[in-house]
């Protein structure tokens, strides 16, 4: 009986919910399986976390077996109480057997608490530390990183991913484990009770083989399917939450609560599937299993009846009976084994996302050897400076965020113009030439990477066009026969040893005829682009609109995926764009389709320049001097900013204070130099107190004082005074209970209190009112003092008083004007015509 | 209602499943009991070919039986769990939208999605086996206790102590750790939060070069929660063990009391075998009444926690005689309004003033002067502590809310976007806007040529709170949105701080034209929007210190006169330059 109910006891682990998260990437997770680390390299991460307990691990696993020995060994046990004891009427012995029974009893109860609470313990150990690992990465990572990712996401990995190893850590790894030796164990004591039995009841294999494969074909879908209308569910509720007070505001409940119902019902959907299919398989292997048991025992009772001996081997009735409870401790493993391996694959990937984390690099690198400065001058200078957010140092542009502006652009082909080749989409198409180049099996793909250069441009061209996304395992043939069109062979092939006529390299003197052109492909022969604006005009007709090409070609590895046969109307009529068209061979463009190309050339050029935020920037700024910085909204004022601060990195030339290129200032020395006062003042959950003096890890009496002397000196001083527990009132979540002015004062504030040697002001009283600002303004006149300070404003009275101005525009990609206030008026241009606004305010109110 | 009650409410949203469940899961226990005892007789039946197989026909056929109700009882029950979720959710999610905005103040967002998330996710395995198990391992401990109660008295009211005292140990178990889980969820939710604010605050951090005071904080929480954790593994560890001892008890005391009977002549061996088989029977049901114990107290802590919302009363509803209000004409009038956010703090006082239909008004007055708080009343978004508002002559409580608020467009400080397109966005509030009314917002809040610019155009994706649209974007948005809905009364909240001179300039123009028979309220720091407003309200400390227009109040009010001067000299001071 006892059997029975164990397995029954695994069997209803079943119900248990795929942990699900809380953001986005479960969605994605649903599409793409694939993992972004090999398997190995993951267990191999989780187990030097779990290495660093292994003895105790040990310990508790092996007490652990213990108890399943004792368990085993129970039956013998009851057996000779009955046999010694009871039958024999031996009370002495009766006495003796039940106190060791009941003491290894006890000793198995207190072994299995010590492992289980142990095993708990380093599991819950091991996620304190990846928590910790994770967060401490975090606080490296360059701001870059937020910018690409949801919050979250990020948020996701740091809590469901990380509980979702504890699970693996804490449960399945132990279960697996006594799984398998419980396993043999039982394999081992069945052949030794009885081979032939034994032999029987390995029927179970098949059938549980089967069962696995059926769960697991089924099961993952439903899994899947289950865990990414969850993220549904879970970002839907989010939003919602977060701009509750807009949804009310509009009176939007219903269209909310409509969105949300729709998520819901899906993953109830989801979910009634999964039990459903539970609720379906696991009473059938309930059933088949005891159908088992009972076959076997029909096939041993009748081997009993008849005396029969199978290979000389008889089955006695006390075997029989001890199969019983055997057979379920042997169908018992296989029940965890099935349903741990969606577990496994859900803890797998939430490791491979963590490990991503853990392994991201850091853009912001500190120098090697960084230095530390001392009697500051407070000199900046910007040197050719450019820089674009989407853009990454010496690597090609990964747009992983599928936010405005960060379309990933899709190159089409290997085509292009030739100024286009240092362009950093033209770095990314070179870069999957190349990747695809090494895929080739050799002697292809040697042949083609020394040779690529040193083709005619017209082989190269034919050559690309086929085989680009093609298999590389069925590139060579293509290859072989393209190059033999042209009568060249890839040496050491059976075209080049069939065909001696053919030549089998290239040149130098073939370059030389092209050297005028640069990388990769000349201009199309006319052919070949009048039978794509075909295909582009047949497109455009069906279609009557165009899609906007960055969409699609939207899906991953649209570029090469195509290659020329299976290239898109869309990819066609971008890589039309990018190329020189004569003449006389554009006039022969159907119209509809001349105009669509006019459209993209548009396009292009619009994300082209969209990468770039700050282009060839000089800037000079004297130290103790007073720059305001000013243009219209995007025109890179905050980025100026944010590159004195080293938040970002340029992309090229360099940023220096005093002299020194500020990548090789240790970077807590060069941050502590600078006072900044971002554009949202973010203030954290905590006191007033502690927001003021955040910069100090132990205030100390005197920065006290501080605190309420800069706090007076920009009027911050009085309102803090009308709190109800004055500097110790508690800021909540966002400062949302004070106003947006009084936050920004406070982070004004913070960043005086430092005494920085260079202010940075980035709208930093947009939102405090003109009294309080007139204020400020006196304050900041005194405090400009002996401090290099860089002022954004819009409001054009705070400018006035700087030493110089600069004036930055959008589409220059950096500054159009530069000089002092009149100077810059006398020049009649961009600043001017900002300042006639602010006139024209006054103007209105003089009619 | 407690989490017991709360869990059987949900189950009964599906009552003809929830009843079927039951009554499958009956039979199938109760048919699942019977098969052992034919597989016993099937060993002993070994002598006789003709026993032995109809013995194995009847473990088939009883089986079959488990198999057929089972899964019966399974399928309804996949429905009853299921249905119980989703029922919990929607209404969590409507309790959230029912609430006032200052159970948002007063809640952090991030407590609140892990209730309205995680926390349901805890609850998932009570809903799903809570049932199935419970009943299970019910019936199989009346049925030992049964089968004990047939062979001796003496031992069945042993068991029954048995039975009681390990209930009574678990429920202490379970009391100690309900606090424990409520403490793993309460410093899990605080470690997300801490989190979450490092990662929107992650300029500030390493403005400052705060990075290991943030770890070592953060490293408070971790371990805050790895200390909650380990606490619960320590107790709820102990049920395994606790089952294994009162199983090892009940076999010995049989195998003790028994044997002596035995001996004695009062008991038979068969009795004594099968008596013992009971007790190993017992593991199970025990184990599994331990297990749903745990889970429930998990799903106690966690419903407790979705409770708070569930239970909290919206301070803000419709009254019971609520009027429609179809189009308002837009008169507005404060009579002596005193609130404050907290009971003993009034932020403003006795405020009283009057915009007739149609008619500007804008509101002066220092940073926390109260100026944010006037308008949120206006939508009552708060309930105000004294005096009234009216709309139209009407008291705006006695409006239906929906009504109200559809009339008011409101542009708040600070602005929040949808993770939708921007045409999605800007038409937030009117659901069958077209694309020209569309466009024409966004044209008025001098956004459309930005847009356009977007190589997606309005059907770009504006991206998690709207970042990579620069602050002054984001202003205008909500601005084409609150255009769009063409509201009768239109209130801007400072809504152009961000907005370069320029662009607001070309705003306000198209506004101006716009807002001709709307009533409008304005937060501004512009002299032009000042001046040309029908009625001025200056506010110092939540009193009212001036009201009147420009003309009158520059002739009677000193701090407007003063207030005026220093912004026009200020301001013609910089474009006096030009003339010079």
């Amino acid at each position: 009986m006892s059997s029975h109910n164990q397995k029954e006891k695994e069997e209803e682990k079943e119900i248990i919910q795929p942990r699900v998260g809380m953001h986005r990437h479960f969605m994605m997770d649903g599409e793409k399986s694939k993992l972004e680390h090999p398997r190995s390299e993951l267990w191999k991460w989780l187990f030097s976390y779990l290495g660093r307990y292994k003895w105790k691990f040990l310990t508790f696993l092996i007490l652990l077996l213990i108890g399943t020995l004792v368990t085993s060994v129970s039956p013998i046990i009851s057996a000779n109480i009955i046999d010694h004891g009871i039958v024999a009427e031996d009370s002495y012995y009766i006495i003796i057997m039940s106190t060791f029974y009941f003491s290894l009893l006890l000793f198995m109860a207190i072994t299995t608490y010590f492992a289980q609470y142990g095993m708990g313990k380093i599991s819950q150990r091991i996620t304190f530390e990846i928590r910790n690992d994770l967060f401490y990465k975090l606080q490296d990572m360059s701001l870059s990183y937020f910018d690409k990712r949801s919050s979250g996401d990020i948020m996701s990995i740091t809590t469901n991913d990380v509980t979702q190893l504890n699970q693996l850590v804490g449960g399945q790894f132990v279960s697996i484990i006594s799984s398998v030796v419980g396993l043999i164990l039982t394999i081992f004591i069945m052949f030794f009770l009885n081979p032939y039995l034994a032999l029987l009841s390995l029927i179970i294999f098949p059938v549980f083989f089967f069962f696995t494969y059926l769960f697991r074909k089924v099961a993952m879908g439903l899994f899947k399917e289950s865990r990414k209308t969850i993220g549904n569910v879970t970002s839907s509720i989010q939003e919602n939450i977060a701009g509750a007070k807009v949804v009310q505001a509009y009176g939007q409940e219903k269209k909310a609560s409509t969105e949300f119902d729709e998520a819901n019902t899906a993953n109830y959907n989801a979910m009634l599937k999964i039990r459903k299919f539970m609720a379906t398989i696991f009473p059938l292997i309930s059933l088949v299993t005891t159908v088992i048991t009972a076959g076997i025992l029909l096939a041993g009772g009748f081997a009993v009846l008849g005396n029969v001996s199978v290979f000389g081997i008889t089955v006695s009735v006390g075997v029989l009976s001890a199969f019983i409870s055997i057979l379920g401790q042997f169908f018992r493993p296989f029940m965890t084994l099935m349903q741990v391996q969606e577990m496994i694959v859900a803890a797998l990937a939430a490791s491979d996302r963590i490990y991503s984390l853990l392994d991201e690099k850091v853009e912001i690198p500190e120098s090697k050897n960084p230095k530390l400065l001392e009697n500051v001058i407070g000199e900046i200078r910007f040197d050719s400076v450019d820089f674009g957010y989407i853009l990454e140092n010496g690597e090609d542009t990964k747009s992983e965020s599928p936010q405005i502006g960060s379309q990933a652009m899709s190159p089409s082909g290997l085509s292009g113009r030739p100024d286009l080749s240092d362009n950093p989409m033209m770095k990314q198409m070179m870069k999957r030439a190349m990747d695809f180049m090494k895929a080739l099996p050799e002697p292809y793909s040697s042949f083609m990477i020394n040779n690529i250069m040193l083709m005619p441009q017209n082989i190269r061209q034919k050559l690309f066009m086929s085989i680009m996304g093609q298999n590389p395992s069925e590139a060579p043939k293509l290859i072989d026969t393209i190059l033999a069109e042209f009568n060249y062979a890839v040496p050491g092939t059976d075209n080049a040893n069939n065909h001696p006529e053919l030549q089998t390299s290239f040149k130098q003197a073939d370059i030389k005829a092209n050297q005028e052109e640069s990388f990769p492909i000349p201009a199309l022969p006319p052919e070949a682009i009048l039978q794509m604006t075909k295909v582009i005009e047949k497109n455009l007709k069906s279609k009557a609109t165009i899609q906007s090409s960055s969409s699609g070609m939207g899906e991953g590895g649209g570029m090469m995926g195509g290659g020329m046969p299976h290239m898109s109307p869309q990819s066609m009529l971008r890589m039309l764009a990018t190329i020189k068209i004569k003449k006389e061979v554009y006039e022969q463009i159907p119209k509809i389709v001349r105009e669509a190309l006019d459209e993209e050339k548009k396009l292009i050029q619009h994300e082209q320049s969209k990468g770039y935020v700050l282009k060839n920037v000089n800037l000079d700024i004297p130290s103790g001097k007073t720059i305001a910085i000013v243009g219209e909204t995007g025109a890179g004022k905050t980025t100026i900013t944010k590159l004195i601060s080293r938040f970002y990195d340029v992309n090229d030339g360099k940023v220096t204070l005093d002299n020194i290129d500020i990548r090789e200032i240790d970077k807590k020395t060069l941050r502590n130099l600078i006072g900044l006062v971002p554009q949202d003042a973010f203030l954290f959950t905590g006191t007033v107190k502690e927001n003021l003096l955040y910069a100090f890890d132990n205030p100390t009496p005197e920065t006290e004082k501080k605190m309420i002397e800069v706090s007076k000196f920009l009027g911050l001083h009085n309102f803090i005074e009308t709190l109800h527990k004055k500097y110790d009132t508690k800021l909540k979540e966002n400062a949302s209970n004070i106003s947006i002015g009084q936050r920004q004062l406070i982070a004004f504030a913070r960043a005086l209190i430092t005494d920085p040697k260079i202010l940075i002001l980035d709208e930093a009283t947009s939102s405090v009112d003109p009294y309080t600002e007139t204020l400020i303004q006196d304050a900041l006149n005194k405090a400009r003092k002996g401090r290099t300070t860089i002022i954004i404003a819009h409001r054009l009275s705070t400018i006035k008083n700087a030493d110089q101005i600069i004036v930055l525009g959008s589409d220059k990609h950096g500054i159009v004007e530069q000089g002092d206030h009149e100077s810059l008026l006398a020049l009649n241009g961009k600043y001017k015509r900002l300042l006639e606004m602010q006139h024209r305010d006054i103007e209105i109110n003089n009619q | 209602m407690n989490s017991f009650q709360m869990i059987f409410k949900y189950w009964a949203k599906s009552k003809k499943n929830f009843i079927f469940q039951f009554i499958f899961l009956l039979l199938s226990t109760i048919f699942y009991t019977f098969t052992p005892i034919f597989i016993g007789r099937m060993i002993g039946s070994l002598v006789n070919a003709n026993e032995l197989l109809v013995n194995f026909l009847f473990v088939l056929g009883f089986a079959f039986l488990v198999y057929i109700f089972n899964r019966a009882a399974r399928s309804r029950g996949a429905v009853v769990s299921s249905r119980a979720i989703y029922h919990l959710r929607t209404d969590i999610s409507n309790a959230i939208y029912r609430q006032s905005f200052s159970f948002f103040d007063k809640t952090e967002t991030g407590q609140l999605i892990s209730r309205a998330t995680s926390d349901i996710e805890e609850t998932q395995m009570i809903f799903g086996m809570g049932l199935n198990l419970g009943i299970q391992s019910i019936l199989q401990m009346i049925g030992v206790f049964v089968g004990f109660l047939l062979f001796s008295f003496e031992l069945s009211i042993i068991l029954l102590i048995a039975f009681v005292s390990s209930l009574t140990i678990s429920y202490f178990i379970a009391k100690k750790l309900k606090p424990i889980f409520l403490e793993t969820r309460e410093s899990f939710g605080e470690l997300t939060s801490t989190i979450r604010e490092n990662i929107v605050g992650a300029e500030v951090v390493r403005m400052f070069s705060t990075q290991d005071k943030e770890r070592q904080k953060f490293q408070k929480n971790n371990k805050r929660f790895y200390n909650a954790s380990v606490d619960s593994v320590k107790f709820n560890s102990l049920y395994m063990p606790l089952v294994f001892v009162v199983i090892g008890f009940m076999t010995i005391i049989i195998f003790f009391l028994g044997g002596m009977w035995y001996i004695e002549g009062k008991m038979t061996l068969n009795v004594i075998i099968t008596l013992i088989s009971y007790i190993a029977a017992l593991g199970f049901p025990l184990m599994m009444l331990g297990q749903i114990m745990l889970v429930y107290v998990q799903a106690d802590a966690a419903l407790t926690r979705v409770r708070e919302i569930l239970d909290s009363a919206p301070e803000i509803e419709d009254s019971p005689d609520a009027i429609p209000l179809k189009s308002a004409k837009g008169e507005i009038v404060f009579e002596n309004v005193s609130f404050g956010y907290t009971s003993e703090h009034r932020i403003l006082k006795d405020i009283s003033f009057k915009i007739p239909e149609g008619k500007k008004l804008a509101i002066l007055g220092t940073t926390g002067s109260g100026k944010s708080t006037i308008i949120n009343l206006i939508p009552r978004f708060y309930e105000i502590n004294d005096g009234a508002i009216k709309i139209d002559n009407i008291d705006i409580r006695n409006y239906f809310l929906k009504d109200l608020r559809s009339n008011i467009g409101l542009v708040s400080q600070e602005t929040y976007l949808f993770n939708k397109s921007i045409a999605d966005n800007i038409a937030y509030g009117k659901k069958d806007a077209t694309h020209e009314e569309i466009v024409e917002a966004a044209k008025i809040a001098e956004l459309h040529g930005f847009i356009t610019s977007l190589p997606e155009g309005y059907n770009s994706i504006v991206g998690e709170r709207g970042t990579r649209l620069s602050g002054g974007q984001k202003q205008r948005l909500s601005i084409a949105r609150a255009l769009i809905v063409k509201p009768k009364i239109l209130v801007f909240d400072d809504s152009t701080s961000s907005v370069d001179v320029e662009t607001e300039f070309k705003i306000q123009e198209a506004l101006m034209k716009i807002m001709k028979g709307t009533t409008t309220i304005i937060i501004t720091q512009r002299i032009s929007t000042i001046r040309n407003a029908d009625l001025i309200l200056i506010l110092d400390r939540g009193r009212v210190v001036g009201l009147g227009n420009h003309k009158e109040l520059i002739e009677s009010n000193v701090l407007y006169k003063q207030i005026f001067e220093t912004l026009h000299h200020k301001q013609k001071s910089k474009g006096g330059v030009i003339n010079e």
